[in-house]
């Protein structure tokens, strides 16, 4: 039993809904220069600098898809791009053996940043809302800047949902 | 690994390829994927009704230490707005009761049952002006069916669910509709002083009337683009027989244009396009068409036109339009059950 509890299936769901939860009910009311701070996208980016690019591609795959399904957006836009979001934060992650913790904040709102722009891109190839220039400009700077925040908490809790122990370095004496 | 292991490349083309095909679904229309998102909707109220609750607090704290002044200011111009509109709306209540009496004289009256509606949740994300309400397929609600409040239209429904709807609002870009925009013109609009003989007998007691009616005349816009619709209602003379006392009535001409409502996205005014040149004024009320396949019924109060930007070419001029109902501030909406009759099915 405790097994089958530590299995990232069994955390991911929950955490997911609730975040998601959070981000419906609670984000919208919270934005900052008029955006919309997005929480699970933040987790989502944190998972590829604790999980490593593939890990985050198919947790970020999983967490949008239940993110569509909650919203009612176009299933696999924000699969897509939470997917990616993980994929690219632990892509850069890995060019750097121990990062510094603000350097992991750096993945992670770079991260953010891709998983960001790549829902208007979708929207705009699938015709459900379009391009939106000028706007980019101020949506990206700040999700990357929240996502980079929340990396503080969300790269702990993404370690445990993905049921990863953080890496400890011991030296060799010969 | 390394960075560009053939496994990686592997699995972000399968992610990339998994995505294209839901979406390609689910854009095509889906029962499984319509059923799935229902379950799931219901999946995640609890969580959504325990973020509430855990979340008023911190939210309310929010607010008050970002919006505080914002409130304080905006408190101040309602005050200055409410002691401004009690005079219009005593006026407009007479108008409105005249209206609706002409209304039933000529038959004319149509009433579409509506269903009301508690705002529930907003859009999560940067790109869609949406909003959520909790009332769904199981209270006769369609895709397509229009969402007002008390003071004007606030969007359409864009997605049903058996006990939620999303609602897409009017400043969204994905938003258009037929539109009308109707206005006095430029010209005096009534001059109705009575005169009187020099022995103080009114003039009316001692006249003859004539009295003429101009019928709707149906004229094409200059670039064609819109139709324009030219009433003139009215022109009365009366001619006294004391010489030198007449009273003249100078006519009253409303012109109406016909044209597109589009929303343009967040931060920009919805506008109106299609409209022939030169023929509005600001502060022009804006409602809509109705008509065979318009999804919303005649006559809801869209909004009023505040700027038109001159285009040049024969493009027309843009008008900016400010909504009637704030978008910003919603809590409870009314969805009208209206089908247009292109779309109800024949008996």
């Amino acid at each position: 039993m405790d097994a089958l509890l530590r299995r990232p299936t069994f955390r991911v769901v929950p955490v997911a809904l609730m975040l998601i939860a959070l981000q419906r009910v609670v984000m919208p009311n919270m934005r900052l220069w008029g955006v919309v701070p997005q929480i699970v996208l933040a987790l989502c980016a944190a998972s590829g600098v604790a999980g490593g690019p593939d890990r985050a591609a198919w947790f970020g795959f999983v967490v949008g898809l239940m993110f569509d399904l909650g919203t009612g957006s176009p299933l696999g836009q924000h699969a897509l791009a939470y997917g990616l979001a993980g994929y690219v934060s632990g892509v850069v992650n890995v060019v750097a053996v121990d990062p510094h913790w603000w350097l992991s904040m750096a993945f992670v709102a770079l991260g953010g940043a891709v998983g960001e722009l790549t829902v208007p891109i979708v929207s705009t190839f699938v015709s459900d809302g379009g391009w939106h220039g000028q706007r980019l400009s101020t949506i990206l700077p700040v999700i990357a800047i929240t996502c980079g925040v929340l990396s503080v908490l969300f790269i702990p809790l993404s370690r445990w949902c993905l049921a990863i122990r953080k890496k400890t370095w011991k030296a060799i004496n010969r | 690994m390394p960075i560009y292991s053939v496994s990686r490349r592997r699995a972000i083309v399968l992610l990339v390829l998994s995505s294209v095909l839901l979406l390609t679904v689910d854009l095509r229309g889906n029962s499984i994927i319509d059923r799935t998102r229902s379950a799931f909707a219901k999946l995640l109220s609890p969580f959504e009704t325990a973020g509430r609750v855990v979340a008023t607090p911190i939210r309310n704290m929010w607010h008050g230490a970002t919006d505080y002044q914002d409130l304080e200011r905006e408190n101040e111009r309602l005050r200055d707005e409410i002691a401004r509109q009690k005079g219009d709306q005593l006026a407009a209540r007479a108008i409105v009761s005249e209206y609706q009496e002409l209304l039933t004289l000529n038959g004319l009256t149509a009433k579409y049952p509506t269903v009301s509606a508690r705002v529930v949740g907003e859009s999560p994300g940067n790109y869609r002006q949406t909003v959520e309400i909790d009332r769904g397929s199981n209270d006769g609600i369609l895709v397509g069916m229009a969402v007002v409040n008390y003071a004007g239209l606030v969007g359409k429904i864009t997605a049903v669910y058996d006990n939620r709807s999303v609602v897409l609002l009017a400043t969204d870009q994905e938003y258009a509709i037929e539109a009308k925009v109707s206005a006095a013109a430029d010209l005096p609009t009534s001059s109705n002083t009575e005169q009187t003989t020099p022995s103080g007998i009114p003039v009316a007691d001692l006249s003859t009337t004539t009295t003429s009616t101009m019928p709707l005349s149906m004229v094409p816009g200059v670039n064609g683009a819109s139709p324009t619709t030219t009433a003139a209602l009215s022109s009365t003379t009366t001619t006294s027989a004391v010489p030198g006392a007449v009273t003249t009535t100078t006519m009253l001409v409303v012109q109406r244009e016909t044209g597109g409502f589009e929303g343009r996205g967040i931060g920009k005014l919805p506008a109106m396009r299609f409209v022939a040149e030169g023929s509005i004024n600001l502060g022009a009320v804006v409602t809509t068409t109705g008509g065979s396949k318009s999804l919303a019924p005649p006559d809801i109060v869209i909004g009023e036109v505040i700027n038109i930007v001159r285009r040049p070419g024969s493009a027309g001029p843009l008008l900016e339009i400010r909504l009637a109902a704030d978008l910003a501030q919603l809590n409870f909406v009314q969805v009208v059950l209206y089908r247009p009759p292109s779309e109800v099915p024949p008996r």
